[in-house]
Parts: C-alpha cells; sequence; structure tokens
C-alpha cells in the first residue's frame, strides 16, 4: 500500500471529522485515521494549533473534534491543492 | 538627450514593472494554498518568484530614476541622488536578489529529499553578492550564475525523477523553470554587453511571454 503523504493525511483526518456531523470523539479519530497515537497526537495539535479543527466538549465534559472554516475551506480546495503541487514540481 | 535614450530607458522601464507586477501576481495568489498547506515547498516557491521580482525591480529603478531625470531634462546632479551608489545598490541587490530566487526555487522541488535552511540560503546569496560587488567582476557575476542555473538543473532532474505521476518531461513546467533563468541569465548579460534596442526588446518579450505563461498556468490553478 502506498504511504500517505502530509497533505493526504491531514485531509483524511478533515474528512473523517466531516462525515461524522462535524463533530468526533478523539478515540474514533484515532482509529479512523489509521495512524500511530503518536503521529495522531502531532498531527491534531497541529490542526488545533492551525486553526483547522476546534475541540468542544458536551455536558459531560467529553472531548469533541470539529472543523473550523478554514477547515472546511481546506476540504472544499484540496483537489485544486493537489493538482497544482503536482503541476508545479513541489509534491 | 537622445530619442533612442528615451525609447531605451522607456522599454527597460516598462519590462521591469511588467516582470514585477507578475511576479507580485503569483506571490500574492499563492498566498491561500499556503495558509491552507504550510508546506515548506510551497513557501519556497513563492519565495522564489517574490525575490525574482525584486531582482527586476532593483534594476527597474534605477531607471525609472534616470528616465525622470532624462524626461524632465533635469541634470543628473539636481536630483541629489548619487547615480553611482545607486547603480552599485541596485547592482548588489540584483545578484542577492537573483540567486535568491534560483535557491528557492531549486530547493521547493528537493526539499523532501535535501534541504537547505533558509538562513544559508540568504548567507549564500549574500555572499555571492558581496563577492560580486567587492570585485565588481562581471566574469563572476554569470560564472555565479550560471552555476546557480546547473542546481537549478539538479533539482529538476532529481524531482523528475521522484515524481510519482511520470508525465512527459517536455509538456511539463520544468522546461519553463529552466527557459525562466537562462532567459534571468541573458538579462543579466544585456547589462553590460551594449546590443541594439531590438534585440533587447526581441528578449524582454520573450522573458515576459515565459513568466505570463507560467503566471497563466499558476492563476488558472488556483482561480
Amino acid at each position: 500500500m502506498r504511504k500517505r503523504d502530509r497533505l493526504e493525511i491531514i485531509h483524511d483526518i478533515l474528512k473523517t471529522i466531516l462525515d461524522h456531523n462535524n463533530s468526533i470523539l478523539p478515540t474514533r479519530l484515532l482509529r479512523f485515521s489509521n495512524l500511530s497515537t503518536q503521529s495522531f497526537n502531532e498531527y491534531i495539535n497541529e490542526l488545533v494549533a492551525k486553526g483547522f479543527v476546534r475541540e468542544i466538549y458536551d455536558r459531560r465534559g467529553r472531548k469533541y473534534y470539529s472543523l473550523t472554516d478554514k477547515g472546511f475551506r481546506f476540504l472544499e480546495k484540496y483537489q485544486k491543492i493537489r493538482e497544482f503541487i503536482e503541476e508545479f514540481g513541489l509534491g | 538627450m537622445p530619442r533612442f535614450m528615451l525609447e531605451l530607458l522607456a522599454t527597460e522601464a516598462a519590462y521591469f514593472i511588467f516582470v514585477f507586477i507578475l511576479c507580485s501576481l503569483i506571490h500574492l495568489k499563492t498566498k491561500e494554498i499556503y495558509e491552507l498547506t504550510a508546506e515548506k515547498s510551497v513557501r519556497y516557491f513563492r519565495n522564489s518568484f517574490l525575490f525574482l521580482g525584486l531582482a527586476y525591480f532593483s534594476r527597474s529603478l534605477l531607471y525609472l530614476l534616470i528616465s525622470w531625470g532624462v524626461l524632465f531634462e533635469i541634470p543628473p546632479q539636481a536630483l541629489l541622488v548619487d547615480f553611482r551608489t545607486i547603480a552599485v545598490l541596485s547592482g548588489f541587490l540584483l545578484v542577492y536578489f537573483g540567486s535568491l530566487s534560483i535557491l528557492y526555487l531549486s530547493f521547493s522541488l528537493v526539499w523532501d529529499e535535501f534541504d537547505l535552511s533558509e538562513a544559508l540560503m540568504h548567507l549564500l546569496a549574500i555572499t555571492v553578492a558581496l563577492v560580486i560587488t567587492f570585485f565588481r567582476s562581471f566574469e563572476l557575476l554569470v560564472i555565479s550564475q550560471i552555476a546557480l542555473f546547473f542546481l537549478l538543473a539538479i533539482a529538476i532532474y532529481s524531482a523528475y525523477r521522484a515524481s510519482e505521476v511520470r508525465k512527459s518531461f517536455w509538456g511539463g513546467i520544468y522546461p519553463l523553470y529552466l527557459l525562466l533563468f537562462v532567459f534571468w541569465i541573458l538579462n543579466v548579460l544585456v547589462l553590460v554587453f551594449r546590443t541594439a534596442l531590438e534585440v533587447r526588446v526581441c528578449l524582454y518579450l520573450a522573458s515576459s511571454l515565459i513568466l505570463a505563461y507560467i503566471a497563466y498556468r499558476i492563476l488558472k490553478k488556483v482561480g
């Protein structure tokens, strides 16, 4: 199986959140992301820090991940971004 | 001042401004892609065009100053500007920004295999510019730019070999990168060798067309 690059992994994480009605528990997201716990933590922390994903808490204090506007924009533009990177040899 | 000199200065100014606008447009239009991806390669790519634009701009500054004096028949002394200092400064900036542009484009293609820190790129470009300014050696200037061009050619070869989606080399973007900097070197050469205005105009048109085509492809992609 081909190794996913950084952008594909970010896309897959964001898409998983979107596919779960824009609200998903960390453990479920980890399972769907097909990453090691350490890699997953690095990616999700980066996504939160850069404003693609936000953490929300329910009444019982459970943490969920949800997309921000920037996260939606990334998904919307993902195909264009990939084409741009491929066309200009930046991959 | 003879009429042909006015035409020469106007042509130079128009050309450099056109190139600067295209480079700025590329830099600005790829901003969103960089913000969304934070990819090092995209950052290097944008910087490459930013510095190429600045290299041309540093030169256009000199031509515009001279043109302004000529057009209004003001002797250079009255402009309160030391033209020799500006010429040396713009020459230094031309080499510094030009070298940076080639370095950034080269490493945007191979950053995942071989990365040079941005600080080192700046240091290398400053060293080249300082040496050339100090020795006032045109030969060194040409040799440095050709050496950097070979670095770009190696980066292109390496990126093409490593690419997963193997397309025809000649149909892709790589020949355009090479042409862009072949014409950059020719642009450097005509600064020293006196050439007929017609030859310069042909060179400027060809350089502008290549850059405009790259800009068109970028703008078509990013929307």
